[in-house]
């Protein structure tokens, strides 16, 4: 029998409301499930880290300042928010959120090389756009129509690497994520035929930078920009890093710029050409102790408890600075700021 | 357009509709003007050709028709045919045989200067050439009647779920389709549906998901160890599957929503257990085409051993040189020719051998299908690889760089992801063997809303939504 237009109608209706339900039902259970997940964001949103050091950047803030290797070189608690392929747009909005729900690190270290990165990565935040109205603005503003899909179908919003890694790390901790081995023969070789590049900061990106170098500040958090090693032969073929390095400065002056990108001579330190493995970041971590980085939040992690008002701005050997400026002064006048 | 693409779903949503309100001839114009607007979507210059195609194939087959047998209409066959592979010469080979031509004179020392046409490949020339080909076949051999109706003919060559990248369905097959008002029941609407929702779960869940993934692997092989290399080839043997029979799958869906049946194109090739089981299997409408339209006019298997052979090699060769101007795929086409050769000299010494070791038939099964599986996954290589430097780099990583460490590969949690993806759908292949289950299937209302609707889910959850192209759009 030829079918009928209303047989069909009623079936698909059936079928949409089936798909409906289930979708905001498993949502609902995904959202629970990676709420309580050990990855750095489901933990940044679920509030209560206290960490002295705040890492953020891209996977070379993974790698790079790899939070084991900060803990075992200082004695300080590492919380390492990076995470691959953000910029630095996403990662102010990150750093931001993650201060509101957590105690404020006493120094925050910005892997600042992500300065050329679009924002593609906020796709793979999706997961968290419904816990942050930052990168939901973001979203709204960036892929109105990818925010819109995780409206009609919730499931959308796990339809991304992070939810499957979320799901890997239920019940464990991600902070001990880390490249652990090392770069190949091939790659080395490829590295020293590479053609020569540039690279080139994002205007945006480099704003960011400044607001969240600025904003850390006004809550009296002390800020290192760093710029972790590249493999000196992929270093080699960057024909303008130290205008890319300058064009960094200019957006954090008066504060320095931590430069590491040729720190580390020794390939076997490295995982690729952009990548420090394990053992590359802990020779970084003891070079960046060694050379003051962490002065500032190490004096003032052995310090006593404070009230809660307090403890935030605190620093090493000088009265806590009441405003922006002090803060500013109080800086330069630590070695290595 | 593509399949997967928000236009089609909204020009398929508006045709639907427009299509049943239709009856007879209206519903036909309305069929092909749809059909022209999908094909000019991409490219609206290349009607032309389309239209050449169509018209010239229709006057052929009249006259083919209306002649006695002779030379004269031999001649007519010959003009057919070399105008149809002329055309596709012209626009998918010209440049692979001036440059290869070049290559030639430049090895014996003769330096000319390298021709090279910059024409697009027009998309499904491929399939159209061959579908009013062998139409023109057909008519020659008076085995179809020649459809005298222009807008039928046209229709026929043009309905959009074929057009662009088959199946190469036969004038046979299709024409007497369209000569009534397709009315199809409830039950093949939601098979359709249900097919077209299967289509789009293999292309943009799975096939899509490990893209990036393959792609990533042999943009520099050299760069990658070998597990990640092994990696990158299996995961290419389910995305080229999962690609071409996804888009089958949408394609004959969309048929079954249009009351048309377009036949079968896949029938779980990755289960076979001989080479020749394989192509019974694998893009049937095309390894049908090339058995009725050359295997069998170079004589089959019909003189000897040694021609037999023959025939099978060079079938797999143009096989092969069908799917892409590039020597890389005629080598991937003398693979499954030199395979299927291979076959048939060791099937007797392995079947004694079997019989010795008393291996049971089950046994016997699961190692031929997975021998079957393995070699059809390195064949694949050579049609992956632009180029056989690309091939060759692949195939010493995986011989000189492959341990058991996985610590160097790289995407963890997309290879995780694809690898879930290729067991679920070959264990869902596997359950649909055992007819118990399809009609368990079939009788339970409540199990297809169900497979429906997770179907849906999956797509949110796992999809993919690059906007890839489909692979055999290219050939």
């Amino acid at each position: 029998m030829p079918v009928r237009f209303h047989t069909v109608a009623k079936r698909l209706a059936l079928l949409l409301a089936m798909v409906l339900v289930g979708d905001r039902a498993l949502a609902w259970m995904l959202a629970r499930a990676v709420s309580r997940t050990g990855t750095r964001f489901a933990r940044a949103y679920r509030g209560g880290v206290d960490a002295d050091v705040l890492v953020v950047g891209d996977s070379r803030g993974v790698n790079g300042l790899y939070g084991p290797a900060i803990r075992d070189a200082t004695g300080l608690s590492a919380f390492n928010l990076a995470y691959n392929g953000l910029s630095t747009h996403l990662c102010e909005a990150l750093v931001l959120d993650y201060l509101e729900h957590n105690r404020a690190p006493r120094l925050l270290l910005v892997e600042a090389s992500n300065v050329p990165s679009p924002d593609e990565m906020l796709d793979n935040l999706r997961l968290h756009w419904r816990d942050s109205a930052r990168l939901d603005a973001l979203a709204a503003a960036l892929v109105p129509g990818e925010r819109r899909a995780t409206r009609i179908l919730n499931l959308y919003g796990y339809d991304n690497e992070l939810a499957l890694r979320s799901l890997f790390y239920a019940g464990r901790d991600d902070q001990d994520w880390v490249n652990r081995y090392r770069i190949s023969a091939a790659v080395l070789e490829a590295a020293r035929h590479e053609a020569p590049f540039r690279l080139e900061a994002r205007p945006d990106n480099l704003e960011a930078l400044g607001r969240l170098v600025r904003a850390a500040e006004a809550k009296d958090i002390a800020v290192r920009v760093v710029l972790t090693p590249y493999l000196p032969d992929h270093l080699a073929k960057m024909q303008n890093w130290p205008e890319f390095v300058q064009a960094v400065e200019q957006v954090v002056a008066p504060r320095k710029v931590w430069d590491y990108a040729d720190a580390i001579a020794d390939t076997s330190m490295f995982a690729d050409r952009l990548h420090l493995n394990a053992e590359g970041a802990r020779r970084l971590a003891r070079k960046m102790a060694a050379d003051g980085l962490f002065a500032v939040a190490a004096v003032a992690s052995n310090e006593p408890p404070a009230p809660a008002s307090a403890q935030h701005s605190r620093f090493a050997g000088a009265s806590a600075p009441s405003s922006e400026q002090d803060l500013r002064r109080h800086l330069r006048s630590t070695p290595g700021t | 357009m593509l399949f997967n693409s928000l236009s089609f779903l909204i020009f398929f949503a508006l045709f639907v509709p427009a299509y049943y309100a239709t009856h007879g001839r209206v519903r036909l114009v309305i069929a092909l003007v749809a059909s022209n607007l999908f094909y000019a979507w991409w490219d609206w210059r290349f009607l032309g050709l389309l239209w050449f195609s169509t018209l010239f194939e229709y006057v052929v087959a009249l006259r083919l028709h209306a002649m006695l047998d002779g030379p004269r209409r031999r001649r007519l066959l010959v003009l057919s045919m070399t105008t149809n592979l002329g055309l596709l010469g012209f626009f998918k080979y010209f440049n692979f045989f001036a440059a290869t031509a070049h290559d030639a004179l430049a090895a014996l020392g003769v330096h000319a200067p390298q021709l090279a046409l910059n024409v697009v490949l027009p998309v499904g020339i491929s399939f159209y050439t061959f579908q009013t080909m062998s139409y023109a076949i057909d008519v020659y051999r008076r085995q179809v009647e020649p459809e005298r109706d222009l807008l039928r003919f046209a229709t026929s060559v043009a309905l959009f779920v074929h057009l662009v990248a088959g199946p190469i369905v036969r004038a046979r097959h299709l024409l007497p389709q369209l000569r009534d008002d397709r009315q199809p029941d409830i039950e093949t609407v939601t098979r359709g549906f249900e097919q077209v929702l299967r289509g789009y779960f293999k292309k943009v869940v799975v096939a899509d998901s490990l893209a990036p993934i393959v792609d990533a692997y042999f943009v520099d092989p050299s760069l990658h160890d070998g597990a990640s290399l092994l990696i990158a080839i299996y995961f290419y043997a389910f995305q080229i599957y999962c690609d071409f029979s996804g888009y089958t799958d949408i394609a004959l869906g969309c048929a079954r929503l249009l009351g048309y049946d377009l036949g079968v194109n896949f029938g779980r090739p990755y289960f076979s257990r001989t080479f020749s089981e394989f192509w019974t299997r694998w893009h049937i409408s095309l390894s049908s085409w090339l058995r009725d339209y050359l295997y069998i006019p170079l004589g089959g298997n019909r003189g000897g051993a040694v021609k037999t052979y023959r025939n099978l090699a060079l079938t797999m060769l143009l096989g092969g040189l069908w799917h892409g101007a590039s020597w890389t795929f005629v080598a991937w086409g003398g693979l499954h020719g030199a395979y299927l050769v291979v076959e048939r000299l060791v099937e007797r010494p392995l079947a004694r051998l079997a019989a010795a070791l008393r291996l049971p038939p089950s046994v016997r099964s699961f190692l031929a299908v997975v021998l079957v599986f393995h070699l059809t996954t390195f064949a694949w290589i050579f049609f992956r690889a632009p180029s056989f430097a690309t091939a060759w780099a692949v195939i010493a990583g995986i011989a000189t760089r492959t341990t058991l460490s996985l610590a160097q590969v790289q995407s963890k949690f997309p290879i995780a992801k694809g690898v879930g993806l290729c067991v679920v759908l070959m264990a869902a292949e596997l359950l649909s063997f055992r007819p118990a289950f399809g009609e368990r299937f079939r009788t339970s209302p409540a199990l297809r809303y169900a497979t429906a609707a997770g179907i849906v889910w999956s797509l949110a959850l796992l999809g993919a939504f690059s906007g890839n192209n489909f692979i055999y759009f290219q050939f």
